[in-house]
């Protein structure tokens, strides 16, 4: 089986500081990986080469065997490739039907102005997005028409995902999805990208919850110092010895 | 038993409209680390930034008998009040250490290099990662070290009442561990009291002593403090 996500010998380095070297991992569809590693471990940055936003020093990023490592951010999106961030960012005066519906109708160019148009004209017909039925998964249905920039941290979190689901994309990515939930909503979200799994769609997030990565992931990377320290399944990985001294502590 | 030195009264607050705290009320021991456990959306930090005279409130605020209402969040910090926001508010084109020095400087009464220097070496001591990157630009570290700095701009001051809201976020498991371990030591070793908002129960349960739940609004005190958050009770509460 092709994989779905193939990242091939990555290294990147900022100024003095050699941040990834050499990392090398693979995600088939329909299976869902975690990315771990101390604070500083080069998670984020290599999630950022993965979806395009940093230029690696070397190696490369195969999206369903094609070699997608020259093009942009919004066509690895295009091409169904997405990603959340840690740190929430959102349209703070785009209402939350709206804040979905634009992910879902990207313009071909990536073209900020182009994808608002596109949205416009579409009205609440939007392609294959199914808004309502989105925000009632992410359990946003309530603050439909809330303006995004009103969300307490916890639904802005729910609407990335949302944002995510929207776009339907084949890998999606997730940095740090359920930091700042409340209990109840990370076993609520576990099951949407458990579903997402179901579907046939690759999944790769980072996340410091150990319990969500248990159990969500049948695959886990961990990343020390910017290498690649121990790879595998969830369990062999996290009672390796070495990754509890490093990473999980006594 | 300790004096208090937090006391809020009906307390109200809100967006626009949208009112979210109503009337709430609570008080914090002197020299205790209170939790404060609420759903997703239910206020707590908009509890935080009342507090801290952010937003708009009505009711009353008094740190160590001073009546806060009023007083802009500057003066409030000047009386000894410090938040640590959720989200890494740090400066991402300065270096650590400038980071550490817009904060210091931002008191007219903490002027002087040499007590900037001692709190730099003190900060340096409970974070040693922050020592290693003193001179990195902040925007250039990860996100737990930009959350470890975001945490010592609040305590640069050494303040008497420290709101942390979520500070875990975003922290490996080793650094949560050493994280909580400060802030126990801050409070055994400088009296410093510390309101703690935090999803993550397990490292909440290990520092708390006294418990609050917000819910629609209101505070309410759970008698057992943090020995209570493994009851089943209290989520099914929330």
């Amino acid at each position: 089986m092709t994989a779905a996500l193939e990242v091939r010998n990555v290294s990147k380095h900022f100024g003095g500081i050699q941040v990834l070297t050499g990392a090398s991992f693979e995600i088939l569809p329909g299976t869902v990986t975690a990315l771990i590693g101390s604070n500083g471990a080069g998670k984020s940055t290599l999630l950022n080469i993965v979806s395009g936003l940093t230029k690696p020093d070397a190696g490369e990023i195969f999206l369903h065997g094609e070699n997608i490592s020259t093009l942009p951010a919004h066509a690895r999106a295009r091409r169904g490739l997405t990603r959340t961030f840690q740190h929430v960012r959102c349209f703070k005066t785009f209402s939350v039907t709206e804040a979905v519906q634009f992910a879902g109708t990207p313009a071909t160019d990536g073209n900020f102005g182009r994808s608002l148009l596109r949205m416009a004209g579409m009205g609440h017909r939007s392609e294959g997005v199914r808004v309502d039925e989105i925000l009632a998964t992410c359990r946003l249905e309530s603050r439909a028409d809330a303006a995004c920039g009103s969300l307490s941290y916890g639904e802005t979190k729910l609407l990335m995902l949302a944002q995510s689901l929207a776009c339907n994309a084949a890998v999606q990515c997730f940095d740090e999805l359920c930091a700042g939930l409340e209990p109840a909503l990370i076993e609520h979200v576990e099951g949407v990208m458990q579903d997402l799994a179901r579907r046939g769609m690759a999944v790769l997030f980072i996340e410091h919850n150990l319990q969500v990565v248990r159990n969500l992931a049948q695959h886990c990377v961990f990343l020390h110092q910017g290498c690649m320290y121990r790879q595998g399944t969830t369990a062999t990985v996290l009672e390796d010895p070495e990754v509890v001294r490093l990473y999980l502590g006594q | 038993m300790t004096a208090d030195l937090l006391n809020v009264t009906d307390l109200s607050a809100g967006y626009g409209d949208h009112r979210v705290l109503q009337d709430a009320s609570l008080n914090v021991r002197s020299g205790s680390v209170c939790g404060l456990i609420g759903s997703n959306g239910a206020g707590k930090t908009t509890l935080f930034r009342a507090l801290m005279g952010l937003i708009a409130s009505t009711g009353q605020v008094s740190l160590g008998g001073l009546a806060l209402n009023g007083l802009t969040p500057l003066a409030r910090r000047q009386a000894g009040m410090s938040y640590v926001p959720q989200e890494r508010n740090v400066f991402p084109n300065l270096s650590v250490e400038e980071n550490l020095e817009v904060a210091y400087s931002t008191l007219p009464t903490s002027q002087g290099t040499p007590r900037f220097r001692s709190r730099c070496d003190y900060l340096y001591e409970l974070f040693p990662r922050l020592a290693e990157r003193r001179f990195q630009l902040a925007g250039s570290m990860s996100g737990g070290e930009q959350r470890t700095l975001a945490i010592s701009l609040g305590l640069v001051h050494e303040p008497r009442m420290l709101l942390l809201d979520e500070p875990t976020t975003g922290l490996a498991p080793l650094v949560v561990h050493q994280l909580m371990n400060t802030i126990a030591t801050l409070n055994a070793e400088r009296g410093m009291t510390t309101i703690v908002v935090e999803q993550n129960i397990l490292s909440l349960s290990r520092i708390a002593e006294d418990l609050y739940v917000l819910k629609d609004g209101r505070c309410r005190r759970l008698e057992g403090g943090a020995a209570a958050l493994g009851s089943q009770k209290i989520w099914e509460y929330l």
